[in-house]
């Protein structure tokens, strides 16, 4: 066959529909005329000869019909009629658009982003030259199920092993980089043997790589910058090379610059050579290559001979660790053999949206059983029925599938965007893992949409057409009795008005926890209060228990020194040291001593003797701080409001005794006595709180510092902070000075995204159960038409009448309103969320609100039913 | 004689229509009456049957069709065989006279 020919045809056929009908006609009414001829030349009439050629044919339509159905593609044709008769309905029931479409888009939206992340952390490869041959070692914790890789660790297994070459260690660390021209980015620098970079195998784009040289003790302080450091802070100078920059307060001269989109080892904009002594002992990063002619079983046998380096044994320390080694690239991934089970479970979220959408869609069916018999009667098979509602449900799933993987996209790309931003993230995600949409993808929400068309429309259609087979001619002109909704599909909606009753207080209540702090703010002006973190960088020497003491006591001393020359910055009202800025502090388990009391989870705050001057919260009981409360050792702490409610009984705590409860040696720690209690800091964050006095000298690696400098911040003061702890000393850091407010919105930035949705998955079930108290007041309207129109002929009350209509349907509404009612008490009971019993009653009044409201339409249609039309009709 | 009914000639329409061709381009109107004139007036084929069993041939490639005028002066479709048509024929005609002669022995067996 020729195929040139083949494919014109079946082009003319999908793009010249117009030209290839007029041929037909053409061709049907040549055969028409030349047979009357041929009959009027036999002695026919023209009008009789006309009328049996017509006969002879059996029929001009059917015969095009006949035609139509043996070309090419067809069922492309039937499809598109299919199609816009769908887009049609779609806009008939705007309704069912809307809330099956949004409830669509956000379902089939979050399935993708997860298919994509998941895609993103299991399929990932390193993408250096031959980046499944650079592998991850580690010393693995059984006990605590952590990595504990130590410099010893490092230095046994550089030294010890022959499969694995350029062994290499870093660590990450966060710095302030400050160019000569006092520009200052705050970026992940790599902390990296000179091994690291062969390991890499890629060559700088200026200059020159780390030596082993500029590890040495005394070395000129050197620094690699990235690409995107370089092009953003020197312009893509070439003439960076032998500048100085200060990183982390001091001085490095830049003597290479990487290429375009090398982040190695995991997200770095920088790396300075490895310093035994800046680290702690414990948890650092070891990599390697695997050498020529080693595969990673070997590697692995290797590594678990020689082992980790001997450590004290004590508590059988030494049984509890076990030495790993994996390609590099999955030591950033979860094992992706979980990944089909975590999809298709994810897949399922799509069922009960879906089933909601079905129950409407099959209602909506049911008013059109008199279209589907006529069809029926005219030739159309059930089959070409069902595909037509498939297709009517496949295009709104279609359309929801485009709308969702485009949210999807923007979705990626701000996740992108605030992870490159994120430093804590950038230390954890690598490089080489950015998430984005892929064919798969497109193939994965092709596949999602395809199923939500199937259980949405395609069992409903199965089911409203199931007997068009008997009913044929009986279902045309069928008035009588009206349509009907069986008991499965009124149970399901009596079941998502429970669900939807039950879940909403208690999720409208954590919504409100999650947003309030972002919505309220935390009730004090905390734009008028500064934060920064004060760190010490390491200093090279004896990293033993004295020498730490030693550098506690001597960061201690800065503290104080920088804390005194603040206070008369013009400008500064007051300044305070804690371990951690309020309101944001770390959570671990608390315990009291008292009898019955579980453990819950509460913030602690290390706190110096300004503190509670400085965020001035009530003293509500008990005392403050005193001088000898500071002194090492002593057992006093202040607690919050929010602490002391927790206590069952109402319980005074003064006098009670508290620790926190985090690891196995739990009984080691240490009872405080609560002094004292004060009111929340801020009126919008409710999280139980416990306040130690900060002792002099404690070895601690950072700690914060807060001033309150009133509405307006002062010129320089940032600049001034700067030039204040470097004077002091070179190694005092300050980074991340930025306002409390600023400090708070971020804190609550991720709650408050997760709420958000949270918010709209609800409202969504909300919206469907509305939906279903609406199709079945209408079908109540539908069904007894006949009956109104009597009534209301006879003089009967519309108020009595409405009632009635609606009573017996919504009895089981009702009935299910309140069992969800009794659920969210419970629920509420469970989950100690302790709402009170007005809010739980208004969101059940809510919803009985928002029920009525769906019945009123239904309701003011019975009320307009004609009479004498719907007499007429039966 | 009673005419054979269209539903007998169901499975040879394709066969007829191929051999009508073969003498030379004809619309479908032509086709009919060819057919009709080659068996004698004795076939009778169902005309909304023929059309489209002709697209369906210019679908499988055993014929071509273009629009022209005829000697009437008509703009019609003429229809042709092409060269795969002139081979399905000959392979049809040949699986034909096997069917015919396997009835005829079928008939004709113990009689």
């Amino acid at each position: 066959m020729n195929l040139v020919r083949w494919l014109k045809r079946r082009l003319r056929v999908l793009f010249r529909r117009v030209d290839v009908e007029a041929d037909l006609s053409d061709e049907i009414r040549l055969h028409l005329d030349m047979e009357t001829e041929e009959l009027a030349r036999q002695g026919r009439s023209p009008a009789e000869a006309r009328r049996e050629a017509r006969l002879l044919l059996g029929g001009v339509e059917q015969t095009k019909e006949a035609v139509r159905d043996v070309r090419p593609l067809q069922w492309l044709s039937g499809i598109g009629l299919d199609v816009r008769l769908a887009i049609r309905m779609l806009r008939k029931s705007w309704g069912l658009t809307l809330v099956g479409g949004l409830a669509m888009v956000v379902v089939i939206g979050l399935c993708t982003t997860i298919f994509v992340l998941l895609q993103t952390i299991g399929g990932s490869t390193l993408p250096l030259e031959e980046g499944d041959r650079v592998v991850d070692l580690n010393t693995w914790d059984q006990l605590t199920r952590q990595p504990t890789t130590s410099i010893r660790d490092f230095e046994r297994w550089r030294e010890a092993m022959r499969s694995v070459e350029d062994i290499t260690t870093f660590q990450t660390i966060e710095r302030d980089l400050t160019t000569d021209n006092g520009l200052t980015a705050r970026v992940s620098v790599a902390q990296m043997t000179a091994s690291g970079f062969r390991v890499a195998r890629v060559s700088p784009l200026l200059g020159r790589l780390l030596f082993a040289e500029d590890e040495r003790a005394g070395a000129d302080r050197v620094v690699v910058i990235g690409y995107n450091l370089w092009q953003s802070r020197f312009a893509g100078d070439s003439a960076a090379l032998g500048r100085s920059v200060r990183v982390g307060g001091m001085e490095h001269v830049v003597v290479g610059v990487m290429p375009k989109d090398f982040a190695f080892p995991v997200n770095h904009a920088a790396w300075t050579p490895f310093q035994p002594n800046d680290v702690p002992l414990e948890r650092v990063r070891v990599f390697g290559r695997l050498a020529y002619g080693a595969n990673i079983e070997t590697a692995q046998a290797e590594l678990a001979t020689i082992g980790p380096a001997p450590i004290e044994v004590h508590d059988g320390a030494t049984q509890r660790l076990l030495t790993r080694l994996r390609p590099y690239a999955e030591s950033f991934a979860t094992d992706p053999s979980a990944f089909g089970v975590i999809q298709l479970l994810v897949a399922l979220l799509l069922v009960p949206p879906c089933a909601n959408i079905a129950i409407l869609i099959y209602a909506r069916n049911l008013t059109r059983s008199e279209e589907f018999a006529a069809r029926y009667v005219l030739g159309a098979s059930r089959r070409r029925i069902v595909g037509q509602l498939l297709v009517e449900a496949s295009v709104l799933a279609v359309c929801a599938g485009g709308v969702a993987l485009v949210l999807t996209h923007r979705v990626l790309e701000w996740a992108q965007r605030y992870a490159d931003q994120d430093l804590e993230l950038r230390n954890v995600v690598p490089y080489w893992m950015r998430p984005s949409l892929s064919f798969e993808s497109g193939l994965y929400v092709a596949g999602l949409a395809l199923f939500a068309a199937l259980v949405a429309g395609g069992l409903p259609a199965l089911r409203a057409t199931s007997r068009i087979a008997q009913t044929g001619f009986q279902g045309l002109g069928r008035r009588t009795g009206g349509p009907r909704l069986s008991r499965t599909w009124t149970a399901l909606v009596v079941v998502q008005v429970a669900v939807s009753m039950a879940v909403l207080p208690v999720a409208a209540d954590q919504v409100w926890v999650s947003l309030k702090p972002a919505i309220v703010g935390p009730g004090f002006p905390a734009e008028e209060y500064l934060t920064a973190q004060l760190a010490m960088d390491q200093q090279p020497g004896n990293p033993s228990e004295a020498g730490g003491r030693r550098r506690g006591s001597h960061f201690r001393d800065l503290q104080r020194e920088l804390v005194r020359q603040l206070k008369a910055e013009k400008g500064v009202f007051a300044v305070t040291i804690s371990s951690a800025i309020p309101e944001v502090e770390p959570v671990s388990m608390a315990q009291t001593d008292l009898a019955g009391q579980e453990r819950f989870l509460a913030a602690s705050n290390v706190v110096d003797d300004e503190f509670f001057g400085v965020f001035a919260p009530r003293l509500l009981t008990g005392r403050g701080f005193e001088p000898t409360d500071f002194n090492p050792g002593r057992p006093a702490v202040i607690i919050n409001r929010s602490f002391a409610d927790k206590l069952i009984g109402g319980v005074n705590p003064l006098g009670l005794r508290v620790r926190e409860v985090a690891a196995p040696d739990s009984e080691s720690r240490p009872w405080f006595e609560i002094v004292g209690i004060v009111d929340n800091i801020s009126t919008s964050n409710l999280q139980p709180t416990i306040y130690h006095p900060m002792p002099p000298g404690q070895d601690r690696n950072s700690v914060s510092l807060a001033l309150r400098v009133g509405s307006a911040i002062p010129l320089g003061l940032a600049a001034r902070l700067q030039q204040i702890a470097t004077a002091l000393d070179p190694g005092l850091r300050v980074d991340q000075l930025r306002s409390l407010d600023d400090v708070y919105w971020e804190a609550h930035r991720d709650k408050s995204i997760v709420s958000l949705a949270f918010a709209i998955v609800v409202l969504i079930v909300l919206l469907f159960s509305v939906a279903g108290i609406y199709t079945l007041a209408a079908f109540a309207v539908a069904q007894r038409r006949h009956e109104i129109a009597i009534r209301a002929a006879i003089g009967a009350q519309p108020r009595r009448l409405v009632a009635d209509i609606f009573g017996r349907t919504l009895f089981p509404v009702i009935g299910g309103a309140i069992v969800g009612e009794l659920l969210s008490i419970y629920i509420d009971t469970l989950v100690e969320t302790k709402i009170p019993v007005i809010g739980l009653s208004a969101c059940g009044a809510l919803v009985m609100a928002i029920g009525l409201l769906a019945v009123a339409g239904p309701a003011r249609r019975a009320l307009r039913i004609d009479a004498t039309e719907a007499l007429r009709e039966s | 004689m009673t005419k054979p009914t269209a539903d007998l000639l169901q499975g040879s329409l394709d066969l007829l229509i191929l051999k009508a061709l073969t003498i030379g381009p004809l619309h479908g109107w032509g086709v009919s009456k060819r057919i009709r004139q080659m068996s004698r007036e004795v076939l009778e084929v169902n005309q909304g049957s023929l059309y489209p069993a002709l697209h369906r041939l210019e679908d499988r490639g055993y014929v071509t069709s273009d629009w022209k005028t005829s000697d009437e002066g008509r703009r019609a479709k003429f229809y042709r065989l092409t060269p795969l048509g002139r081979k399905q024929f000959a392979d049809e005609q040949e699986r034909w006279k096997l069917f015919s002669a396997a009835v005829g022995h079928t008939l004709r067996a113990g009689s």
